[in-house]
C-alpha cells in the first residue's frame, strides 16, 4: 500500500499537535506552546519519564552534619563517604566552609592551592580574604585538616545536598525534547512552505530549550563530581554584633569602641 | 539622771555622724585617687603610659592593655563573673576564641577570655581578664587586630601572672 501525501491543512494540524506536545513536555501553557494555525486540537503529550525509586528524596535537602566537622574524624569520614556521588547511586553535592584565622594568609593560601592542585582540584576564586576551591571528594578531609592546622578555626560546616532528583528530571526532560525534535524533523520532509516555517520556528525554540537543559544538567553533574570548599580568613559578620543589655552594669561597658575611646 | 542620758545620746549621735563623715571623706579620697592601685609588669614589647594612674600599656603597632576597676556588685565569685561575661559578650555576637583561668605569682585567681570581633574592617581580639578583690573587680583589658594581638598574646599571658593589688 502506497502511503498517501497528507494535504497541507492536515500537516498543519499535525504540527500544531506536536507543538502542543512540546509545550506540555516543557511545562508551558498550551496557549503559549501552540503554533499559530487555523485549527488547534488537543494532543497527547508524551508520558513524562517517572523518576526512579532512588530519586524519591526531596531535592536540595541540606544535610549539614556539624559533628562531622567538629573534630570527630570518624564522623567526618563517614559524612564524606556518604557524600560520594557513587555511593548508593545518589548524586550528592558536598559544600564545606571553614573560617580560619591565620597570621600569614598569603602563605597559607599559596600552600593550600599547591596541595590542592596536587590532589587534582583547582581554585575557583582567590582573594585576599577568601578562597573557593573545587576539591576532589576524597581530598576534602585532607584539605580541611591542612587549613585547620595552619591557624585557628573559628567556624566549620559541612553540607550535603542531594541533587539526584534534579538530575534525573533534567535528563528526562532532555530525552523527551530530543525525541520531539526528531519527530519534527520527520515532518519537514513532507511539509509545504507555510508548514515548514511553522515547524522550523518550533524547532528553533525547542533547540534553545534543549541547550538550556543540557547546560543545567552539565552544571548539576559537575557540582556532584567535585566538592566545593569555601575558605574565609576573615570573621566579618559585622551584623552579628548587637546591643544586648546585661543586668550587671559593668558588663554593659565591655565594648571595643568604649575601650578604645577611654584608653 | 535623765539629763545625763540625753547628753550621752546626743554625744553618741554626734560621734556616729562624725564617723559617717570620715568614711565618706575616705571614700571620696579613694575615688579621687582612682580607686585601688595595681602592680603589673609591662609585657614584653609594650611600653607603659607613665601618666595614667592605672596600668596602661601599648605596643608600637597598637595593641593596648589597661587595668581598671569595677564594683563587685552583687558580690560574687570569679566563676560567676567569668561566666556572666562570656554569656554577655557571646550574646552580643562576639566569638569566644579562648578561655583560661589561672593563678598569679601571688596566688590570686584570675580568668582570661579572648573574643574575636569585627572592627573597622578587620578582625580584632578583645581579651578580658577578671580578678575578684573583695568588693572590687579588677579587669585587665587588652585589644588589638588579630594578627598583631596573636604575636604578643604569650607576653600578655606572662604579664598577667605578675598582677597584684598594691596595698
Amino acid at each position: 500500500m502506497t502511503p498517501q501525501r497528507l494535504p497541507s491543512s492536515a500537516r498543519a494540524v499535525a504540527a500544531a499537535a506536536l507543538a502542543l506536545a512540546i509545550g506540555a513536555a516543557a511545562g508551558v501553557h498550551p496557549a503559549q506552546a501552540a503554533v499559530p494555525g487555523p485549527v488547534q486540537v488537543p494532543a497527547k503529550a508524551p508520558a513524562p519519564v517517572p523518576p526512579p525509586a532512588a530519586a524519591k528524596a526531596p531535592a536540595d535537602r541540606p544535610t549539614a552534619d556539624q559533628g562531622a566537622v567538629d573534630g570527630d574524624p570518624k564522623a567526618r569520614a563517614e559524612a564524606l563517604r556518604k557524600g560520594h556521588p557513587h555511593v548508593g547511586d545518589r548524586a550528592v553535592q558536598v559544600v564545606a566552609s571553614i573560617v580560619v584565622k591565620v597570621v600569614h594568609p598569603a602563605e597559607v593560601r599559596r600552600t593550600t592551592i599547591e596541595s590542592l592542585k596536587a590532589a587534582g582540584g583547582w581554585p575557583l576564586l582567590v582573594t585576599d580574604q577568601e578562597l573557593h576551591l573545587a576539591v576532589p571528594l576524597p581530598a576534602v578531609a585532607t584539605v580541611i585538616d591542612q587549613l585547620a592546622a595552619a591557624g585557628i578555626v573559628l567556624q566549620k560546616s559541612l553540607q550535603r545536598v542531594d541533587r539526584t532528583e534534579e538530575i534525573v528530571q533534567l535528563q528526562a526532560k532532555l530525552k523527551s525534547k530530543r525525541e520531539i525534535l526528531a519527530r519534527l524533523r520527520g515532518l519537514l520532509d513532507d511539509a509545504d512552505t507555510g508548514s515548514t516555517l511553522r515547524v522550523e520556528g518550533t524547532m528553533n525554540q525547542l533547540l534553545s530549550e534543549v541547550e538550556q537543559l543540557q547546560g543545567d544538567l552539565n552544571v548539576a553533574e559537575a557540582s556532584v563530581r567535585m566538592a566545593r570548599v569555601v575558605v574565609s580568613f576573615q570573621y566579618h559578620q559585622r551584623q552579628r554584633i548587637t546591643y544586648v543589655r546585661s543586668p550587671f552594669q559593668w558588663l554593659n561597658q565591655l565594648d571595643i569602641d568604649r575601650f578604645l575611646a577611654d584608653f | 539622771m535623765a539629763l545625763i542620758q540625753i547628753k550621752s545620746s546626743v554625744l553618741w549621735r554626734s560621734r556616729s555622724i562624725v564617723w559617717a563623715l570620715v568614711a565618706a571623706a575616705i571614700a571620696l579620697t579613694s575615688t579621687a585617687c582612682g580607686g585601688p592601685k595595681y602592680r603589673l609588669d609591662a609585657p614584653q614589647g609594650f611600653v607603659r603610659y607613665d601618666k595614667k594612674k592605672a596600668p596602661a600599656f601599648i605596643t608600637p603597632d597598637g595593641v593596648r592593655l589597661r587595668a581598671r576597676t569595677e564594683r563587685n556588685y552583687p558580690k560574687a565569685e570569679l566563676a560567676f563573673w567569668a561566666d556572666a561575661m562570656e554569656r554577655h559578650l557571646v550574646a552580643r555576637g562576639y566569638l569566644l576564641h579562648h578561655k583560661q583561668c589561672f593563678k598569679t605569682a601571688r596566688g590570686l585567681d584570675g580568668c582570661t577570655a579572648e573574643f574575636i570581633l569585627p572592627h573597622a574592617g578587620e578582625d580584632w581580639v578583645l581579651a578580658e581578664t577578671v580578678f575578684v578583690l573583695g568588693d572590687n573587680l579588677a579587669l585587665l583589658e587588652a585589644a588589638g587586630p588579630f594578627d598583631r594581638y596573636k604575636k604578643v598574646a604569650p607576653a600578655l599571658a606572662k604579664a598577667y601572672l605578675s598582677f597584684e593589688p598594691e596595698p
